[in-house]
């Protein structure tokens, strides 16, 4: 019988393999809030285009291989609309002075709770505030959040994850341990109590969630590394002298940066969904900065006497994620022409 | 005391002492009367939601300070040896008339009240409620540790039993709240019978009432009660009006828009909401079987500033502000919407509705002028000829923060900026989480300006929240309950007369002179009194339910008189 | 096994007591249990100031910890700071309330997603397949508060006047109808149907996905082609030695998501007024009533804990690759 300590090892192994290898295990789905970005990430493909990478050592094949997966993701119908949706709704959110002649703050308290015309495309609440504008204004908090934390949560995963793959042994051992522990708690009540502890500001909020974002890439990121560090193109770098950074950085992580592109866009729409959640349950950014989780939040009353105002957030915040997602889908695809996503 | 948010999650309904008084017009918000629904008849059985959820059922200890607690359950079950009317005058309950100077049941030296309790009065098994149980109620509030507040038991020196149905207390100082002890807002009178193994001297009940009550002087009993839902039952022994329902169940809806459909879907029949910014009224309107009514509460709101943090020690500025803040805007916007009748509040401490107290004309002169407003802040030394207005190079920039997740208040901080902006004046406005709020930045006067509610007193003193000594300090442990930090000498030495002074005359000039005191030093901005409603389905219950009473003790008050619309089943 | 299972058991306890640490701190910065009694102008300095050593709120932190955490080691939990009960009972009450939430959306989203899954992964490129993909971007893209807030609407308010009943057909919050004694199958059916459908709406799209993927690989495997070869029938090569491998990823994301139960449900329960854990935790935090969320911590993090271990046990057992000597 073997040791369990090394079948331990064995089977950690195998599966942190079986997870590049676009297996559908262990990747914890936090149930409700991170379903999204969990669960599309449990079935993120290796990225690395094994041929590729094997036939011809790092750098050189980057430009070819991103211009494979350019056009592959040219081909995802859904995602390529999904991007021009995405770019409409960013630049919307962007331009929006150009595109409304009222202030997010500006009241008129002669004319509350008026329902969509051509005056108020999407109606107007309590205080007679023009709810178009502050879905456009909302949106940029939102959009901010989602953006922001992605970048923030993939770099620390990221970088935790390479350490952990490339070293191996104890310091592996350490930094798993330590990503264990944040995904053994639950979720949203870290993130409330850490939302608390920070405060209501659009920054605040942003470190919160990126504190709690990062262990999707890190454990993706590891199982790529893991599999990847015996390959020849690392081998040859050790043998030339490179440094461990400079392997890290420069030799594998190109090669991983399919998945990680994949993943942390699958964390902007899970950002954007979470922040949402925070603001409705009356924590993360507090009015009066709209978001779009805050306006529904306010208008939660409002119900059945001005539907709009529940309405129009609520199709922003599902149209803006499932873009997201579906751009995450096509660049799956694009990445991993053999995984199984290709035929959603 | 101050009332939090209204949302749902965020709980915890402080009602502290009790409170009040109220109002004496009650004005229909919904449309149409009932009472034509048939006659009252006996039998079936009626569902309401909760808005907030108490912990525990003890009375004495933390319960004491959730609102909800008292109007679902003690209210029903506990006798009081006085009463509130509808507009907060203290009426006989327990004790066959309110004690007075004049019907000769206080005396002033030594301190004593007398109160001869109702010979019918009995427990739900028929004993007599005696002047034993009102004893046992006094020593268990000083026995029971974690009680919420002893003040007042702890002033009574002695009780006479002697005759089971009188009661004489002597108190060692006079108490202007005796009324407010053994019954009044939120007190009441336990049976003694029901803890036989508590101490006969020293009954300590903090293990008593986890889930349950086990007795009843009132017109209901508690049958069960677990975290999301309170049954009671009729006490056919009650010695008042016995209740027409067979049984009520409270269920909880802390989710205020939950609540409206439950009551929209026919899942509960009636409900209590304290509506936010949105008006319930018009919530309601598609669905004609549901009636509401509403008006005031005991509780009223107003802008705070806090007198030592500059610039807002200086009066000019704070005058200037006052005049720079569009508080008709906000009554008309946000109050009105569900209490049609509702004024600008005038009073810094007391509600027009209750006695003599406040004539609503104090503050009066505050309306929204920003010519004046700037006048007062170019006394102050500000140059108003660009906006905002600016000192040395300073803008005036003041910060005005608010609990989070409040919807009316957030939409008020955004009605009184820009309003404020035409005045030269800017504020930021913020909104922080309640218990950081007023247990962190209030207390350690880290604020400039804010806004919340209090509740008003069924004895019209203010020393708690404006006498110089209850300004928090490292002494008191932060736990002084004046926020201003507004300290004047004069008015405080009122104030403390005005707390031992038994004649109702000199204490209505003496409280009117502080309301001057208030005034003069431009202390702070009373907005309105916070509307308050009872939406019930006319097609399910009827009774007396449009009675709306702007108590403490909501509008469940009178539920034994209420019925099923074509009897019971 | 015996032993990995006990290491990955220790391997637990620093996760427990760091988490604990960490909530400890941020609930006894970010609350305070005697907020309430503080703003009762009836309290006097004094009094709060007993209060606050009853509760032991002033001593110091460290102290309050690790009292706490002795009490909760010798299987004392305490009592609540707030409403003075003991919190077992609380705990359990809510953790049974939320496990059958959790456990019903689970049996619901495992039904529709298998067979959704397999349906499409036997037509891929069909209609059906088209519309399940896209339903299920769809299901894993909703905000399911808003989600909620529509359905309640929906079903609870138009239909119902719609049909001009009195009561609703589903029920828009709680557990059952109040004055109910006993246990009524249809009536708590009726009060679960809205809470299951939100929480259903994300998982079965994620289970549908990993069945067709899963699916999908194990038809073009060598052995289902094996089995072919031997001329078994078609229905029972996909059946029985198909679906059977494909099953064994989407155990063990069960496993996992039934070990999120205790500690995930916060929204749904909050916005339907389900007494579980979730809104266990929001009351508590709410009143910064530490002891109870400490111990409700323990218990969400041992549940999470457990079945990640379980989800790796049964990958272990199920999965040919993978064998303990």
């Amino acid at each position: 019988m073997p040791d369990a300590t090394e079948e331990f090892q064995r089977r950690q192994a195998l599966k942190e393999e079986a997870k590049a290898e676009g297996s559908l295990h262990d990747i914890p789905l936090q149930r409700e809030v991170a379903a999204a970005a969990d669960v599309p990430g449990a079935q993120l493909p290796p990225g690395v285009d094994r041929e590729l990478a094997d036939a011809a050592g790092a750098g050189i094949v980057i430009a070819s291989q991103r211009e494979l997966a350019w056009r592959r993701f040219k081909k995802h119908k859904a995602a390529m609309v999904s991007g021009v949706v995405l770019i409409i709704i960013i630049i919307g959110s962007l331009a929006a002075p150009l595109l409304t002649s009222y202030t997010f703050s500006e009241t008129d308290v002669t004319s509350p709770l008026q329902g969509p015309s051509m005056k108020h495309y999407f109606g107007t609440d309590t205080l007679g505030r023009d709810a178009f504008t502050r879905v456009l204004y909302g949106g940029r908090i939102s959009l901010l959040v989602g953006f922001a934390v992605a970048i923030i949560a993939t770099v620390i995963g990221a970088t935790i994850g390479a350490i952990a793959g490339y070293y191996g042994g104890w310091l592996d051992n350490l930094l798993m341990r330590v990503t264990d522990l944040f995904l053994s708690v639950p979720f949203l009540v870290v993130l409330i109590l850490g939302s608390l502890l920070l405060g209501p500001g659009v920054l605040d909020t942003v470190i919160i969630l990126s504190l709690f974002f990062w262990m999707y890439d890190a454990r993706i990121v590891r199982g790529i590394y893991l599999s990847m560090k015996e390959k020849e193109f690392v081998e040859a770098a050790r043998a030339s002298g490179a440094s461990n950074r400079r392997i890290i950085f420069r030799e594998m992580l190109p090669n991983a940066m399919g998945p990680i592109i994949v993943a942390s866009t699958l964390a902007v729409a899970a950002a954007i969904l979470t922040e949402s959640v925070l603001s409705f349950l009356g924590y993360g950014i507090q009015p009066p900065t709209p978001t779009w989780g805050n306006l529904l939040d306010d208008a939660r009353n409002l119900a059945v006497s001005a539907p709009w105002l529940i309405l129009f957030p609520g199709i922003a915040i599902l149209i803006t994620v499932l873009c997201v997602n579906y751009i995450g889908d096509g660049l799956r695809d694009a990445f991993d022409p053999q995984g199984q996503g290709k035929s959603l | 005391m101050r009332i939090r948010a209204a949302r749902t999650v965020r709980i915890v309904a402080v009602l502290g002492a009790l409170t009040l008084i109220a109002a004496a017009c009650s004005s229909d918000g919904g449309s149409g009367d009932d009472g034509d629904s048939g006659t009252p008849t006996k039998g079936g059985s009626a569902v309401f939601g909760a808005e907030q959820w108490p912990q525990c059922l003890n009375p004495i200890t933390s319960c004491a300070f959730a609102s909800w607690y008292s109007y679902t359950i003690q209210q029903q079950v506990m006798p009081r040896l006085v009463s509130l009317d509808t507009s907060g005058n203290y009426i006989p309950d327990l004790a066959t008339e309110v004690p007075s100077l004049e019907n000769g049941m206080i005396t002033e030296d030594p301190f004593t009240v007398t109160f001869n309790l109702d010979p019918e009065a009995n427990w739900e098994d028929g004993t007599p409620i005696t002047s034993e149980d009102i004893e046992f109620t006094w020593l268990a509030q000083l026995n029971t540790p974690g009680a919420i507040s002893t003040v007042g038991y702890q002033d009574i020196e002695s009780m006479d039993t002697s005759d089971p149905k009188t009661v004489v207390m002597e108190f060692s100082k006079v108490y202007v709240d005796w009324a407010e002890l053994f019954g009044g807002g939120l007190q009441f009178v336990l049976k003694k019978a029901a803890f036989p193994d508590a101490d006969a001297d020293k009954p300590d009940l903090s293990q008593e009432m986890q889930d349950e009550v086990p007795f009843s002087g009132g017109p209901w009993i508690l049958d069960s009660w677990d975290k999301s839902e309170a049954t009671l039952s009729r006490n056919d022994a009650f010695w008042g009006q016995v209740p027409y329902l067979d049984q009520v169940s409270f269920v909880r809806r802390q989710n205020q828009s939950t609540e409206i459909n439950s009551l929209k879907s026919g899942e509960v029949d009636a409900i209590f909401p304290q509506p936010s910014n949105v008006s319930l009224i018009d919530q309601f309107a598609d669905t004609p079987a549901i009636l509401t009514a509403g008006g005031g509460s005991p509780f009223w709101e107003a802008i705070h500033f806090n007198h030592e943090a500059p610039p807002l020690d200086d009066q000019d500025v704070r005058e200037g502000i006052m005049y720079a803040l569009n508080r008709d805007a906000v009554n008309s916007t946000l109050v009105k919407i569900n209490a049609p009748e509702s004024e600008v509040l005038n009073c810094y401490g007391w509600l027009p509705t209750v006695g003599e107290w406040c004539d609503n004309t104090d503050f009066a002169e505050f309306t929204y002028d920003p010519e004046a407003a700037k006048a007062a802040f170019e006394r102050a030394g500000y140059d108003c000829s660009s906006t905002p207005c600016e000192k040395d190079g300073e803008p005036l920039t003041i910060e005005y923060v608010t609990t989070a997740g409040n919807d009316r208040r957030e939409d008020t901080q955004a009605l009184l900026k820009e309003g404020a902006v035409a005045a030269g004046l800017d504020l930021d406005i913020k909104t922080e989480d309640p218990t950081f709020l007023f247990s962190n930045l209030l207390p350690k006067g880290e604020f400039q300006m804010t806004e919340f509610a209090f509740g008003g007193s069924p004895s019209p003193s203010v020393t708690s929240i404006s006498a110089c000594d209850q300004i928090p300090t490292e002494e008191n442990d932060f736990s002084g309950q004046n926020n201003d930090f507004w300290c004047n000498e004069d008015a405080s030495k009122l104030m403390a007369q005005s707390d031992e002074e038994l004649d109702p005359n000199k204490r209505l000039e003496q409280i009117h002179a502080i309301g001057d005191f208030t005034v003069e030093d431009r202390v702070g901005l009373p907005m309105y009194v916070l509307p308050q409603l009872t939406a019930w389905r006319s097609d399910k219950i009827a009774g007396p339910i449009d009675e709306y009473n702007e108590t403490i003790y909501s509008s469940f008050f009178n539920m034994n008189e209420w019925y099923l619309v074509g009897g019971g089943s | 096994m015996g032993r990995y299972v006990l290491r990955r058991l220790i391997f637990s306890i620093p996760v427990l007591l760091i988490s604990s640490v960490l909530v400890f701190t941020a609930t006894r910065a970010t609350t305070d249990p005697s907020a309430a009694i503080r703003e009762n102008p009836r309290a006097t300095a004094e009094q709060v100031q007993r209060y606050r050593a009853d509760l032991g709120l002033d001593d110091p932190p460290l102290q309050q910890y690790l009292h706490w955490l002795g009490d909760f080691v010798t299987g004392d939990w305490g009592t609540s700071l707030i409403s003075n009960r003991e919190i077992r009972p609380e705990i359990i009450d809510a953790l049974l309330n939320s496990l059958v939430l959790g456990g019903l959306a689970t049996v619901v989203s495992l039904t529709l997603g298998i067979s959704i899954g397999l349906y499409s992964s036997l037509h891929k490129y069909s209609k059906f397949d088209y519309i399940a993909t896209t339903g299920a971007f769809v299901g894993l893209s909703m905000p399911i508060f808003w989600f909620a807030l529509i359905l309640q609407l929906v079903f609870g308010v138009y239909l119902t006047r719609w049909l001009g009943l009195t009561t609703p057909i589903v029920y828009t919050s709680g557990v059952t109808s109040p004055g109910t004694d006993g246990f009524h199958l249809v009536d708590r059916l009726q009060h679960l149907i809205l809470p299951v459908i939100v929480l259903s709406v994300q998982v079965v799209a994620v289970y549908s996905r990993y069945m067709r993927a899963s699916m999908l690989e194990v038809l073009q495997s060598d052995y289902l082609r094996t089995a072919r070869a031997k001329g078994l029938r078609e229905r029972v090569v996909v059946l029985r030695h198909g679906m059977r491998n494909a099953l064994i990823p989407i155990t063990t994301q069960v496993a996992l998501d039934v070990g999120a139960i205790a500690g995930g449900l916060i929204i749904t329960e909050t916005i339907f007024d389900y007494p579980g854990m979730g809104s266990l935790f929001i009351e508590a935090q709410g009143y910064g009533d530490y002891p109870v969320i400490l111990s409700w911590l323990m218990v969400t993090v041992i549940f999470v804990i457990v079945f990640n271990l379980i989800a790796d046990l049964l990958y272990a057992v199920l999965d040919p690759r993978i064998r303990y000597a």
